[in-house]
């Protein structure tokens, strides 16, 4: 039984030992050239001129390409309107306008300076307040999402709040920076290996930069050093930019970002600034919100309308909203391209409720998490504003219990008399719950297909569309492989993920990666179990194969009766056996195939965005988390003292990886609204684009106290072995920190809410404290 | 003179000369040694995924192993040195202990900081067991500050480095024998040129022979720690050019406590300072363990963070306040060596990184004296651990029968140099200890000061933390005064 064990990561002994290949490990072959990209100086106007005379003087460059180089000029995920290389129109500061081709890796920055771009400024939009009043839309939702009549409700509400939640972007930091190596083969085809979430689309891409058909070029991923969604879509033009230069020279060529170079021209989580108005009584309960969900999706399209799509899905958060009316504009402006990014607009929409009710609780002067469990979805209040139900809900089970194991009441009250003496820090608490949908929202990427080879020697090969960046994904797939052939882990090997044995295969994204690669991979292995089953069948009946009888078995559904278990194969009702490795055999001489092949959808989807309704998500995960923070009211500085995370993950595949999923998505998420915050210059520039300046947490930031615990749940009987996802749903648990510093704020102004931006550094906080306490800032 | 930079990997014996030997050592690693292992991220030695373990030849012998960032590390400065890179840790078919640890503990998700930490956790490992301590979490933590990971949490990075019991693990020492690399070094020439016609670098042994040099090479760069121009070189704000490397001259490594002051030589580790000043010096000792990562300070100097002459510079307001003397070498009319004491009021001119320093000197040493003073460091930063300081103050003082005495306060972050802040010193110097009095020294500093906004903070936000950092330290004296304090002032 592999299911449900804590296996190691499948890569954990070469991770450790250093022997794990990443794309600029390989070893570089004879030829190999070396591509830098040249970036434009301003962030809006024309590019009027480039300037490759002396660049193409240099011994060492072998070329220089523009846009002109490329066959497809531009390229996107769903609006094709980036270009690979600035066309005339520059859409941001730093955006890639030139390529070079150097013959050794120390003259790429050289030939870089030798090109010279003339670029006339243009006025741009760095706002989303700029973009709305110039009307600069990159995308609306067709439709609100609404139930109710929130006008109404609004105009008889108790009491009304209105207000902007604002929260920054966030820089992705996968450890590995993006990269790919060209590889041109005969007859003008192309491998990729590339560090790719998607590579399908690197390879669509690829074939269109260079006007190919798609059967000339594939991409393998072995691994990513992290993606967090930032290898989704935009790994896709740093393999076109290998390949063009690969394909020009006919040489090896690689294409590899610096950590400051991806960081200043690959997009970031959408910034977020959302206008609400909501409608309570006197208890905190909530009778009716609008909001306007807005973000700035940088200059191009990229994933930007799923997105907005996705925050307004979480806008309800976890809780019940009788009147409601959601809508959502995504703003173009002249930022990077702003893309995918763990929780998917999820997390700025979530927020946004999450600030809400804090200020709520300050107005009806109760306790947050009462004003919270008395607003989350519970019984027969489960209709969310897109009309969905929220089926197998274990919010208010998981919210009790989480109260309980984490002391929450005896904590706030110790909190409170610390407040009331003025002792140079300043402490808060808070509980936030996460509710995430899991399912691509556009149904057609809800599909993966899996190839599973049992070799003669009954080890395993499996290869899917997912890719892995390190959580686990392969890990998990190997675990339902073993498990469906009775066979050890460690005779499974989840292949790299290459194009040529997986095709038209869905990002790995969503969090869906194990649910529907996983579920594709068990029916390969089914398939394979099948005809195994049938050869047992045919032996247990003393039939045997002469050369002129050989056995056949037909395709049948899956006979229960039959369980594999430790290398042999077993009849339950009689206790008969025979060993795989006979039945292997048995089906090689039979000319019966040891592959499987098979394609997996999730049922019962399809949401229609235009009239809102249908059925969006498969299901949800929920958790919940508590954090308790100190400030220092000197200083600003912030110490997060413990967090408390109770999730409902259904049954997990493995739970050690799951915990490393929560574990690293909850302090990823604390970093975006604590100390992750872009800084952009004058120019429009981004500054903080390298850890000097840009401070994703260190091991001394992470709470000092920090318990996980998973809720046991069998009811999620659609998904593979009852698991559920994981990747995401965490990561919206991080706000809690965030709103235990506005409720630590709060004790300074008496008790009135404290409006704060995201991320809540400690300038943040300061200035919040000098304001709450009346001062004047210099 | 030598010409090859010799070294030993993971127990082998490699040398580099001409243009390789000024490759960072992470470039010389991935690129021309076949072990890309190690990683490289953000090449500025902020993130730890190049760290390697190293063990240096002095007086003699190999010393203790520990992490250093590769990324800024030139292959040159590994001269007489031997590297353990995440490759070598494994022996055989064997995993390091600490290397079973993180597999055990699910320590690595994408893999791409693990190289890193197992580096690290090898050489906490390693000094725990040479100073008998047990692994803790605090102790994880301090050591693995400067590695980044993005998956994680860290949560089981901690239980990793929790989980392994110190007496289980072999010495760093014993993977590799050191007997015949130390008679190798011994052997060796120690001066040593190596690098390019258009940049050589001189690697003197002797103060006087780099003196001599910088006569010579008026236009050659001092490198030492290389911490900050590593990221400089890297990131194309430096270009190449010739380049006097301090890690063989001897002298340079003394540290001298006598009964007026400790004389802390120019290659003494800021590692090796935290420890020495800890008896004597506990405030600014204790500044240090959040000034850096392990790396870092295992690398970088006193003398080197001093003299990059960075306007926040983190030790340098607190050398304002100790009265630090700085003593320079230059070779004189006569040949010899001739040194020159300067008080740091002197040093430090006042302008965006203006220094009284000559061309022709080397800084050897900076002595700080002793003192009965009691001191007060403020580090703020928008990360507490591993961040540059927003605003730094820096305060020194003595109380003597309810009176403030030999005030001095030093701020970083607020002007183009560190400033010393000689109106609020007046102001409280032989004052009696009341809050109304710091009150009004922290308006009168918030007034005074006229910060830049950028990427670390707002003017504005500089201008609040200034006046608070003194509120800070006045409620501070109170209490240490057995003052009642029912109240913070901020």
């Amino acid at each position: 039984m592999s299911i449900g064990k804590n296996f190691p990561h499948d890569s954990a002994r070469t991770h450790v030992s250093g022997e794990s290949v990443f794309v600029d490990d390989r070893a570089e072959v004879r030829g190999e050239v070396h591509v830098g990209i040249v970036g434009t100086s301003i962030a809006c106007g024309i590019l009027t001129e480039i300037d490759t005379g002396e660049a193409l003087r240099d011994p060492d460059c072998l070329g220089v390409y523009t846009a002109k180089d490329f066959h497809a000029k531009k390229w996107g995920t769903i609006v094709h309107d980036q270009p690979f290389l600035v066309i005339d129109r520059i859409g941001y500061h730093g955006e890639p306008a030139v390529l070079i081709a150097s013959k050794t890796r120390d003259a790429v920055e050289r030939i870089k300076k030798k090109v010279r771009l003339k670029e006339e400024p243009l006025p741009g939009i760095f706002s989303i307040d700029e973009a709305k009043a110039q009307n600069a839309v990159l995308h609306r939702a067709p439709s609100p999402f609404r139930q109710g009549d929130p006008e109404q409700a609004l105009a008889s509400a108790t009491h009304r709040l209105k207000g902007v939640f604002r929260v920054g972007g966030q820089e992705h930091f996968y450890m590995e920076s993006q990269a790919a190596i060209a590889y041109p083969l005969e007859s003008g085809q192309v491998e990729v290996h590339s560090s790719s979430q998607h590579p399908s689309e690197t390879q669509r891409v690829v074939a269109e930069a260079l006007g190919r058909s798609f059967h000339e070029v594939v991409c393998v991923v072995k691994r990513m050093g992290g993606g967090f969604g930032g290898k989704e879509s935009q790994a896709a033009p740093i393999a076109a930019y290998a390949a063009l230069v690969a394909d020009r020279l006919k040489r090896p060529a690689r294409m590899v970002l610096t950590k400051d170079q991806d960081m200043i021209i690959t997009g970031k989580r959408h910034p977020f600034q959302n206008e609400y108005e909501v409608g309570f009584d006197t208890e905190g309960r909530i009778l009716a919100l609008k909001v306007q969900i807005q973000s700035d999706g940088g200059a191009y399209t990229d994933l930007s309308g799923s997105i907005l799509e996705r925050a307004m899905f979480h806008a309800d958060g976890a809780y019940f909203i009788p009147n409601v009316h959601v809508e959502g504009v995504c703003y173009r402006t002249n930022h990077h391209s702003h893309t995918a990014f763990r929780g998917f607009g999820g997390p700025q929409g979530t927020m946004t409720i999450e600030a809400i009710l804090e200020d709520i609780a300050a107005v009806v002067g109760k306790d947050a998490a009462e004003v919270r469990s008395l607003n989350l979805y519970r019984g027969d209040r489960v209709r969310t504003p897109y009309g969905q139900q929220v089926e197998n809900n274990l919010l208010p089970e998981i919210e009790k219990r989480l109260r309980l194991s984490s002391d929450y009441e005896v904590r706030l009250q110790k909190i409170r008399e610390h407040n009331a003496k003025k002792t140079g820090t300043l402490k808060g608490i808070s509980l936030t719950a996460t509710k995430f949908g899991i399912s691509f929202t556009a149904r057609f990427l809800n599909q993966a297909n899996a190839l599973v080879n049992l070799q003669l020697d009954g080890s395993v090969q499996v290869s899917t569309g997912a890719t892995e960046m390190g959580q686990g994904v392969n890990t998990k797939i190997a675990q339902i492989v073993a498990h469906a052939l009775g066979v050890p882990m460690e005779r499974v090997r989840v292949m790299p993920t290459s194009t040529e044995k997986n095709s038209n295969t869905s990002p790995t994204a969503a969090s869906s990666g194990s649910d529907l690669n996983g579920m594709a991979a068990l029916r390969a292995a089914e398939q394979i179990r099948s005809r195994l089953i049938g050869l047992a069948k045919l032996k247990f009946q003393g039939v045997v194969s002469t050369m002129e009888h050989e056995l056949e078995v037909m395709m049948a559904p899956l006979d229960p009766g039959f369980e594999f278990l430790e290398g042999r194969v077993r009849e339950r009702s009689t206790g008969k056996e025979v060993p795989l490795l006979e039945l292997i055999q048995t089906a090689y001489q039979n000319r019966i195939s040891l592959s499987g092949y098979e394609h997996y959808k999730t049922p019962g989807l399809g949401f229609d965005k235009v009239k809102v309704s249908g059925k969006a998500f498969g299901y949800f995960t929920q958790g919940m988390a508590v954090s308790e923070v100190t400030l220092d009211e000197y200083t600003g500085e912030l110490k997060v003292d413990r967090t408390d995370i109770l999730m409902d993950l259904g049954r997990p595949l493995n739970p050690g990886i799951d915990s490393g999923q929560v574990t690293g998505a909850f302090i990823q998420g604390m970093g975006w609204v604590t100390s992750e915050h872009l800084y952009y210059n004058g120019q429009h520039a981004l500054v903080s684009h390298s850890p000097t300046t840009y401070k994703i947490p260190n091991v001394q930031d992470t709470p000092r106290d920090f318990r996980v615990d998973f809720i046991e749940n069998d009811g999620n009987p659609g998904t593979v072995h009852g698991s559920k996802a994981v990747g995401e749903p965490p990561f919206l648990l991080g706000t809690s920190v965030w709103t235990a510093i506005k409720h630590a704020l709060s004790f300074r102004n008496g008790g009135r809410p404290v409006e704060i931006v995201s991320p809540a550094t400690p300038e943040v906080i300061l200035l919040a404290l000098e304001k709450a306490k009346g001062r004047s800032v210099p | 003179m030598r010409n090859e930079v010799v070294f030993y990997l993971n127990g082998k014996r490699t040398t580099s000369t001409g243009n390789e030997s000024s490759l960072m050592l992470s470039d010389l690693l991935r690129y021309e040694r076949g072990l890309p292992g190690t990683k490289v991220v953000c090449a500025e030695g902020d993130c730890g995924a190049c760290t390697v373990l190293v063990s240096r030849f002095r007086n003699g012998r190999l010393g203790e192993y520990r992490s250093i960032n590769s990324c800024i590390a030139p292959v040159y400065s590994l001269d007489r040195s031997h590297l353990i890179t995440v490759e070598g840790l494994k022996r055989a078919d064997e995993l390091h202990p600490v290397q079973e640890a993180m597999v055990r503990a699910q320590g690595s998700q994408c893999g791409y900081c693990t190289p890193g930490f197992v580096c690290s956790l090898a050489g906490m490992v390693d000094s725990a067991k040479r100073k008998g301590s047990a692994i803790d979490a605090k102790m994880v933590r301090n050591h693995t500050t400067g590695n980044l990971c993005r998956c994680t949490g860290y949560e089981p990075i901690l239980n990793a480095g929790c989980s392994v019991d110190p007496g289980k693990v072999p010495n760093l020492a014993a993977l590799y024998d050191h007997a015949p690399m130390e008679a190798e070094f011994a052997s060796l020439e120690a001066s040593l040129l190596t690098g390019t016609p258009g940049a050589p670098v001189f690697l003197p042994s002797t103060l006087a022979e780099a003196l001599e040099i910088r006569n010579s090479h008026p236009g050659a760069k001092i490198v030492s720690g290389m911490t900050d121009l590593g990221v400089l070189t890297n990131k194309g704000k430096l270009a190449p050019g010739p380049r006097i490397a301090l890690h063989g001259v001897e002298e340079l490594y003394q540290w001298i406590e006598d009964s007026a002051a400790f004389r802390i030589g120019a290659r003494v580790s800021l590692s090796d300072v935290e420890d020495l000043l800890s008896a004597s010096f506990p405030e600014f000792s204790d500044m240090l363990k959040i000034f850096a990562s392990p790396q870092i300070k295992h690398s970088a100097t006193l003398a080197g963070n001093l003299m990059n002459a960075s306007p926040i510079g983190d030790s340098t307001p607190f050398l304002r306040v100790a009265d630090v003397t700085l003593v320079l070498s230059r070779i004189g009319s006569s040949g010899q060596v001739e040194m020159r004491e300067v008080g740091i009021d002197a040093f430090i001119k006042g302008g965006y990184k203006e220094l009284d320093f000559a061309g022709d000197e080397i800084l050897t040493a900076i002595r700080i004296p002793k003192s009965d003073h009691r001191y007060a460091l403020f580090k703020t930063s928008t990360r507490k651990d591993l961040d540059i300081s927003t605003v730094a103050f820096a305060a020194r003082y003595r109380i003597r029968e309810g009176r403030l005495e030999g005030v001095r306060f030093a701020l970083g972050g607020v002007a183009a140099s560190v400033v010393r802040m000689p109106d609020e010193e007046r102001m409280l110097e032989g004052e009696t200890i009341d809050s109304d009095l710091f009150r009004r020294a922290a308006d009168s500093a918030q007034a005074h000061v006229k910060p830049l906004s950028d990427v670390r903070g707002s003017s504005s936000f500089r201008k609040v933390l200034v006046r608070n950092l003194f509120l800070k330290f006045g409620d501070r004296i109170q209490r240490e005064a057995g003052l009642p304090v029912s109240e913070v002032s901020v």
